[in-house]
């Protein structure tokens, strides 16, 4: 949690205040480009960028939001236009989608996902699906805050991430089968 | 409650966001539908999976590395006197980073000496004739690649630190589901229950940001990486052009549906809570305004049913999304992963082993599509 105190020197105009609350929110800004991304590069450049526009524009946020969603509404939105530009979608919905009434998880090996296959899944998510995943899980954002960040009703954020893990565990379940797909 | 119902308590189940009440209702289920108990598994699983990421750290400070760019900055402060000048500066130079940072800079770096030069005598002439010009120096900011070896070692080594904190791994702790699924998934849930956070007040908070119409071109003396910065502030001058990014990519917007049930520990947010977005606001904040605020997928459900001729099966399409269930048990037994058609007007074959509709994409394309039952595996195709 930043000290509201920090963020008002901030916007005041001290610049040590506000390097020092860069400093805090590193971390964070950087956990979101990276997983949203898939990318290290991509992302330390995403978060820079991030940090320079809210040192830039410390003076419009307002206390009314949370300073944490709007940093990250900030960073979001850089990630997504980063990754709009230079990687085209694929939708795995190119793929046929066979589901068997009778494949039930008895018999299968109920190993722990691995963070590597996890992290793969994240990245074939289309991208709002992958932003709500992303605050959800590495920001551990609340429905409310994930719709604070993105200026998204309540209900269309439930309706993201329950279909953001629908697709993550049919996409993990066939990882773990050994099936690939997308 | 019926499988559709479970599937969407077991989603909230995860989001510790089930009372007390709904949480033993869906344990119940769950008992008594082995295909709900195999699904909420995976789905426990997954969450747990999910709560586990590493939380990576950038390999260096990221702060540090901006430093000599902010210190040519000057921010916005709260009374509002930002200016123009400063996002020039911003676009000027960026520390290298890594190997590929330093090769786009090693790329830009001669026109951008050259560019110096041309700058100064350019300068120069100006200053001959406009004595009352500014000098141009701060805006043609050397790059600096030098010192980016060692920060390239120090990328390549730290990306994956296991930099997780033991409460991120302990939420869940109970919840599995085993041969008795009602009594351990409570002891979890009651230890987390109460670690919802609020959200707090609305939105209305990030109007009154100067937009930035001055902005600079880009130009041949800048580095890529700052070009792509640019063409962001062109884009922040240009509100009309800012696209939208996170909905009505899975279909057609359906307008002013009503919040659902509270949640709990969590207000609900209304309507009003987006206001803040209409008027002058950040370029991160543009992006979302005035977009359809609802996709499809919400959970308003428009649905269409229709059971097969031969009475084995019932088609319903929620959202967009298509369901099979089975009749004599009211089971489901085809629920795939959601995609980007909305799916309509169910129609079968007479016998009962091909069920047509269209599917219809962001686009308003429509395309044939047909779900083939055959031994109990359903394939979907499209034509």
């Amino acid at each position: 949690m930043v000290d509201p105190a920090l963020i008002k020197a901030a916007q005041a105009g001290d610049r040590e205040a506000l390097v020092r609350l860069l400093r805090e929110i590193e971390h964070q800004v950087y956990r979101t480009a990276y997983y949203l991304l898939n990318h290290e590069q991509d992302a330390l450049d995403a978060a820079q960028e991030a940090l320079i526009r809210v040192y830039t524009k410390i003076g419009s946020y307002e206390e009314k939001a949370q300073f944490h969603t709007w940093v990250q509404r900030i960073v979001t939105n850089i990630c997504i236009d980063k990754f709009r530009r230079t990687r085209p979608q694929v939708s795995i919905d190119e793929h046929e989608m066979v589901f068997h009434a009778s494949d039930n998880v008895e018999g299968e090996v109920l190993s722990a996902y691995a963070a590597e296959e996890i992290r793969e899944a994240i990245g074939k998510l289309p991208d709002h699906h992958r932003t709500v995943v992303v605050l959800r899980y590495l920001q551990d954002f609340s429905y409310n805050e994930i719709a604070e960040s993105l200026g998204l009703p309540l209900n269309t954020v439930k309706s993201y991430l329950f279909r953001a893990r629908q697709q993550l565990q049919v996409l993990l379940h066939d990882y773990q089968k050994g099936g690939v797909r997308g | 409650m019926n499988c559709h119902e479970g599937m969407e308590m077991m989603q909230r189940y995860v989001d510790r966001d089930l009372n007390e009440e709904e949480n033993s209702r869906l344990l119940k289920h769950v008992g008594q539908c082995p295909d709900c108990a195999s699904m909420f598994q995976r789905l426990v699983r997954l969450s747990r999976g999910l709560e586990q990421l590493p939380h990576v750290a950038p390999p260096f400070s990221l702060v540090d590395a901006i430093l000599p760019e902010l210190d040519k900055i000057q921010p916005e402060t709260s009374s509002g006197l930002a200016s123009a000048q400063s996002e020039k500066v911003e676009s000027a130079g960026r520390i290298p980073k890594s190997r590929r940072s330093a090769q786009r800079n090693f790329r830009s770096w001669i026109p951008r000496i050259s560019g110096v030069a041309a700058a100064g005598i350019v300068a120069l002439l100006l200053l001959l004739n406009r004595p009352d010009a500014e000098p141009p120096g701060n805006q043609q900011a050397a790059s600096m690649p030098g010192a980016t070896a060692s920060q390239e070692s120090a990328a390549s080594a730290g990306s994956l630190g296991g930099d997780m904190s033991s409460a991120d791994v302990q939420l869940f702790a109970a919840p599995t589901v085993d041969a008795n699924p009602s009594a351990a998934p409570k002891a979890g849930y009651d230890s987390i229950a109460n670690t919802e956070r609020s959200a707090g007040g609305g939105m209305q908070g990030f109007e009154g940001s100067q937009r930035n119409k001055d902005l600079p071109l880009a130009g041949e003396s800048h580095s890529p990486v700052m070009t792509e910065g640019i063409r962001n502030f062109e884009k922040q001058a240009n509100p009309s052009g800012a696209d939208a990014h996170l909905p009505a990519e899975d279909g057609p917007p359906v307008e002013g549906l009503p919040a659902e049930r509270p949640l709990v520990g969590e207000p609900l947010v209304d309507g009003s809570s987006n206001e803040g977005f209409a008027g002058e606001g950040l370029i991160e904040e543009e992006r979302f305004e005035g977009e359809p605020s609802i996709s499809i997928m919400d959970f308003m459900p428009e649905t269409e049913e229709a059971v097969s001729p031969d009475g084995q099966w019932r088609a319903v399409i929620i959202d967009g999304a298509l369901q099979l269930y089975r009749m004599s048990d009211d089971s489901l037994v085809y629920d795939p992963a959601p995609d980007q058609y909305t799916r309509s007007g169910l129609q079968w074959s007479e016998d009962s082993s091909v069920l047509q509709y269209i599917g219809t994409d962001p686009d308003g394309n429509e395309i044939q599509m047909e779900l083939r039952i055959q031994d109990s595996a359903f394939v979907e195709t499209k034509r």
